[in-house]
This record gives C-alpha cells, sequence and structure tokens, in this order.
C-alpha cells in the first residue's frame, strides 16, 4: 500500500489535543458509558422500575437491591437506571432545541446590524429574571409535565446560546475570507451557513455541554419540587423528592439517587472542560 | 492588440463612510476607464481609498458604514451601482473577480482549498459537484500546485502558495476583469515576483483586463499599461505608463517618485513628501495636497483643481504642474 504523509482534518486535530486531557477523556467516557446504559436500560436492570412489592419495603442496599427499595418496595437501582433515560432525554433535547433557536437568533443579530438591539435587548430580558424563577413561571403558566418543563428549560437557555454565538460572529463577520466570499459572489444565505457558522462553533460546543448540565440540575430541581417529569416515573429528582421523607432513617433513598445526578454533572463538566482546551487554537502545542 | 473597447468605466464615483457622526470622504469623484485586456496601476498610500475604490466596483463595500453616494460603475455598459445585490452576485466572481490584500486571511480555515475554488465554480456554473472539483483541480495545476492537495487545508500551505490558490479561485471562472488589490503586500520579496509573474502569465493568457491596487511603483513599472495616482480620495493624476513615469508631474507624483532609492545617486538619506496624509474626516479646502505640497500657492488653498488633459490621455490635477524633469527615471 502506497503511504501517504499523515495529514489530520481539524477535526482529527482537535481530537488528538482532546485525548492528552485524561479528566476530559474520564468525562466523556462516563458519558458514552451513561448513553450505553440509557439505551439498554430494560436489559440492565434487574427489576421492574415500577413493581411495587409490599413484602420487601425500604430494604437497605444488599446483593439482591444494589441501591435499596422504596416505601412501595421498588428496586431504586433499577429506578436509577431508567432514570438516565429521562435525564439524558431532557439535557441533550433541551440543550439542543435552546442551541438552536439561540444560536439562529445570535448569528441573525451578528450579521444583520438593524436587527441586533431588537434580538439581543429581549435576549437581556430573558438573562435578567432568574432561570429557576422562569422556569416556574414558565410551568406554572402552562401546566405541570414533563414537556412544559423542557420548553420553559429551552427557553431558559436559550439567551447564552444567542450571546456566545453573537460575540463569535461578531469577530468571523469582519475577517477578510467573508469578503473574499462575498467577492466571488456568494449569497448571504451562502456566507451565514458555509462561512460563518462553521467558524463560530467552537465556543457553542463548550457552551453546550456546559448548558446540558444545567439542564439537568434545573430538571431535577424541577421535578423535585413537583412541576416537572411526574410521578411515578423515575427521574432522578423525583427519587431524590420521594426519598425526603425518609432521610433520617433511610439515607440511600436520596443519597444514591443524588450520586447518579452528581456523577453524570461531573462528567460533563470535565467533558466541557476538556472541550473548551481542546478547541482553543491559542493552547495548541 | 485591439485596446479600443471600454471595459470598466467609473464617472464621479463619490462613496462615503459615516463614522460616529463623521463624514469619511474615502473616494471622491473619482473618475476612471479601463480597456480590455489593459492593465491599470493604481497608486496610492494608506488610506487614500484604492481599497475602497475596488470594492466598490463589487457593491461589496460594507455598509453600514460605508455608501456609494454619487456616481455610476458602468461594466461592459451596464451601470453596476444600480443592480440589486442579486443580480449583482452575478457578476461577481464570474465577470469580475478579485484577489484580496492577505492570503492568510482571505481563505476560509475550515473548508479544503479545493472546496473554495470549486464553490465559485459551483456558484456561477450549472454542473455537478464532479465536475466542478475537477476543473479546480485543473486550476491548482495552472497556478503551480499539485492537484493532490485539493483536500488540503489552508493552513498546511505557505503564504506564496495560498496566494496561488487565491488567484486560482479568482480565475476560476474566467473574469474579464481581474481587481488585484495589493495582491503582494504581505509576501516576501522573493516570492513578490513569483506570484506577479504568475498573475500577468494568467492574465494574458486568458486575455483579462487588471486593476493592480499596489503602493509599490515598482510592480507598477513591471506590468502596468498606465497608472492612476491617489490622493486623499481623489485621482490627482493619470495616465500611461510612460507618461506618468516621465512626463509632467503632479507635486505629490513628484514626492512619491524622489523618495524611491536610487542606485545611481550617492545620497545618504531618502527623501520624503513632508508632514502626513490628511485626516480623512477633516479635508483641508481647496486642493488636498496643499499642506504638504512645496509648490503650494494662493489659488491652491482656496480652490481645488480640476483633472485636466494636458496631453492625450495624460491627466494632472494641479494649479502648478511641475514640468519634465530629465536624469530621473525608474
Amino acid at each position: 500500500m502506497e503511504r501517504e504523509p499523515q495529514k489530520n482534518t481539524p477535526l482529527q486535530e482537535v481530537w488528538k489535543r482532546f485525548k492528552r486531557n485524561k479528566l476530559a477523556l474520564g468525562g466523556f467516557i462516563v458519558l458514552v458509558f451513561l448513553i450505553i446504559v440509557a439505551i439498554f436500560a430494560p436489559y440492565l436492570a434487574p427489576y421492574d422500575y415500577a413493581a411495587q412489592d409490599y413484602t420487601s419495603r425500604l430494604i437497605y442496599p444488599n446483593a439482591q437491591h444494589w441501591f435499596g427499595t422504596d416505601n412501595f418496595g421498588r428496586d431504586i437501582f433499577s429506578r436509577v437506571i431508567f432514570g438516565t433515560r429521562y435525564t439524558l432525554f431532557i439535557g441533550l433535547i433541551c440543550t439542543t432545541v435552546a442551541a438552536f433557536f439561540g444560536c439562529g437568533l445570535g448569528l441573525i443579530a451578528a450579521f444583520f446590524s438593524k436587527l441586533d438591539n431588537i434580538i439581543m435587548r429581549v435576549m437581556d430580558v430573558l438573562i435578567g429574571i432568574p432561570a429557576m424563577l422562569m422556569c416556574i413561571s414558565i410551568v406554572a403558566a402552562l401546566g405541570s409535565n414533563m414537556r412544559n418543563m423542557m420548553i420553559a428549560l429551552s427557553v431558559t437557555a436559550m439567551p447564552n446560546f444567542a450571546r456566545v454565538m453573537r460575540a463569535q460572529v461578531l469577530t468571523v463577520r469582519d475577517q477578510e475570507f467573508i469578503e473574499a466570499a462575498r467577492s466571488i459572489g456568494a449569497s448571504n444565505g451562502r456566507i451565514m451557513l458555509k462561512h460563518i457558522v462553521p467558524n463560530s462553533l467552537a465556543p457553542v460546543i463548550v457552551q453546550f455541554t456546559l448548558g446540558v448540565v444545567n439542564a439537568i440540575l434545573m430538571s431535577a430541581s424541577l421535578s423535585f419540587v413537583g412541576m416537572g417529569v411526574q410521578p411515578p416515573n423515575p427521574e432522578w429528582g423525583l427519587l431524590i423528592s420521594a426519598g425526603r421523607a425518609y432521610l433520617r432513617s433511610e439515607w440511600y433513598m436520596c443519597i444514591l439517587p443524588g450520586l447518579a445526578i452528581v456523577v453524570t454533572t461531573f462528567a460533563l463538566n470535565l467533558l466541557g472542560d476538556g472541550l473548551r482546551d481542546a478547541l482553543d487554537p491559542r493552547l495548541k502545542r | 492588440m485591439q485596446m479600443n473597447h471600454e471595459l470598466l468605466k467609473i464617472t464621479d464615483l463619490e462613496v462615503f463612510y459615516t463614522v460616529d457622526d463623521d463624514l469619511v470622504r474615502a473616494v471622491n469623484k473619482v473618475s476612471l476607464t479601463l480597456r480590455d485586456k489593459e492593465t491599470l496601476g493604481l497608486v496610492g498610500e494608506t488610506g487614500a481609498g484604492k481599497t475602497t475604490l475596488a470594492l466598490s466596483i463589487l457593491g461589496i463595500v460594507p455598509n453600514p458604514p460605508g455608501k456609494i453616494v454619487a456616481g455610476s460603475v458602468e461594466y461592459q455598459g451596464v451601470d453596476l451601482t444600480k443592480l440589486s445585490d442579486k443580480q449583482l452576485r452575478r457578476y461577481r466572481g464570474k465577470e469580475i473577480a478579485m484577489i484580496f490584500q492577505d492570503p492568510m486571511t482571505s481563505l476560509n480555515p475550515v473548508l479544503t482549498v479545493g472546496e473554495q475554488i470549486s464553490e465559485v465554480i459551483k456558484l456561477h456554473n450549472k454542473i455537478s459537484l464532479f465536475e466542478a472539483s475537477s476543473r479546480a483541480k485543473e486550476m491548482l495545476e495552472l497556478v503551480g500546485i499539485q492537484s493532490s492537495r485539493y483536500g488540503d487545508y489552508p493552513h498546511e500551505f505557505s503564504g506564496g502558495m495560498k496566494q496561488r490558490v487565491i488567484i486560482a479561485i479568482a480565475l476560476a471562472c474566467n473574469p474579464q476583469l481581474l481587481i488585484a488589490d495589493e495582491p503582494t503586500t504581505a509576501l516576501d520579496v522573493t516570492i513578490q515576483m513569483q506570484v506577479l509573474d504568475l498573475m500577468n502569465k494568467l492574465k494574458t493568457e486568458r486575455g483579462s483586463a487588471m486593476l493592480l491596487i499596489t503602493h509599490d511603483l515598482g510592480v507598477v513599472a513591471e506590468v502596468c499599461d498606465s497608472v492612476a495616482i491617489m490622493y486623499a480620495g481623489e485621482i490627482v493624476e493619470r495616465g500611461s505608463l510612460r507618461d506618468v513615469f516621465e512626463g509632467e508631474s503632479h507635486p505629490y507624483k513628484l514626492g512619491l517618485f524622489n523618495s524611491l532609492p536610487d542606485v545611481d545617486s550617492d545620497t545618504e538619506r531618502l527623501e520624503s513628501i513632508a508632514g502626513l496624509a490628511p485626516n480623512p474626516t477633516k479635508l483641508p479646502d481647496g486642493c488636498k495636497f496643499h499642506p504638504r505640497c512645496k509648490y503650494c500657492t494662493e489659488v491652491c488653498m482656496a480652490k481645488n483643481p480640476e483633472l485636466i488633459e494636458r496631453e492625450t490621455g495624460h491627466f494632472i490635477k494641479c494649479w502648478n504642474i511641475q514640468p519634465v524633469k530629465r536624469g530621473k527615471t525608474v
């Protein structure tokens, strides 16, 4: 076989730098593991997450029930495994929706300077209202269920993406290759999608991983106060909420699902940090 | 060689920038003509409005803050300033192409060079991606880059090679007019000549006209048929290469030539034009050059001179035109 000289696409370069950061790599592996758990939850869970067994209520963690059982005799380990689905689904979908609309608005604001003030001041208003308060108001207005909570989470996360994107587009927009693209007859849409967006995405990717963390924490909190996922669904925040009455005697009911949240958010934070370093060309070694 | 047909005719073009309520007259009543296959050198110092003039031909002056206020840019009889953006797009890249100053920043870092060459081909021709990429490869070979480097990214090329890629992009659709905005300024001296030769060769082969913006008079003498000298947004002198280099003179041009090093004379210091280019928001009354001019008189301070034709095709905009100076040629 003919040996081509080693060539790396920008993506491979990023991966090479990312790999060097062992913590971030660990975060990435944990995330992949969680995604696998979420997909294969029915095969991995030892019990039916909704099956109640009044003969085995409030059992401490042991060989049969790794995370113990709750006050209805349900296996908490199985519930945590199924909870992964909710957590990742809510985290990823809300952040994706927020990133899509936020980046779109940021791009438009930066590219068409006439719309800049209008769009960004609306975003400022959204940022100005505390995120939790905002989510609670939206859910209170629309009704407490998972879909409405996801709408609320997407709306609160959107302005951050708009800001990051706008700042990035403003620097890319004035570069000479954009002028060059214009000089060969590219339309505005083409310039935005083909030339500006790919050059603006690096900080958005970092913001995305941190946004997922935020969405997961917020959804757990909202479910905890009863404004998100409704029982008997095994959402992690809901598991903690269910266990709070037993905190003094059966502490594991709160602590173990809580640990699941901690591990997930920690892994995502490490991943986000690693990506930021890997995508920042100034740190190139 | 027939050089009669007027390809580009700029008449009384005015382009203003509005910056914080200040009006910058970047291009002030400029008229130029460019014939088929002609190479026109546009010379002037930084901030004289050369680039703005070039951008306004393509209608890509950044707006805001820039705006074409008056005048016309006729390309083959069509006034480009009257066209919509959509209509103009058909000219950009296909009829009129531009080469930018800094090859380091005028290529998109996330697209391969091949994609960037085929982009312009695909924009202006209804052909498949495959055909476009094979034509892009031909273009690469034409500018002296192996076509196997089609899939490489700009950062894998040197500055001179990037400028070759940009030339390939500019020439990919056989434009009638090539605007080169200081194409060699960012390059090494040894590479400058290569790039210039390449541009000149391809331009002649394909029969395009070229507007070469530069502040290097050596480059002008090398490749241009005619020259226009710009100062503070106005054209102060224009004519054929011979007229401008050996004929009567605007004092500004005299200053430019006097500031060139001369191998024959044994001078310690090079002469410079006293003072600085004027603040573009507060241009002086009368002749824009008068505060720096050695030959300034009363009338210069009061009235802006007209561009007058001294000999056929040789225009000078001055009250005190300087006579032919013997013994100094470039």
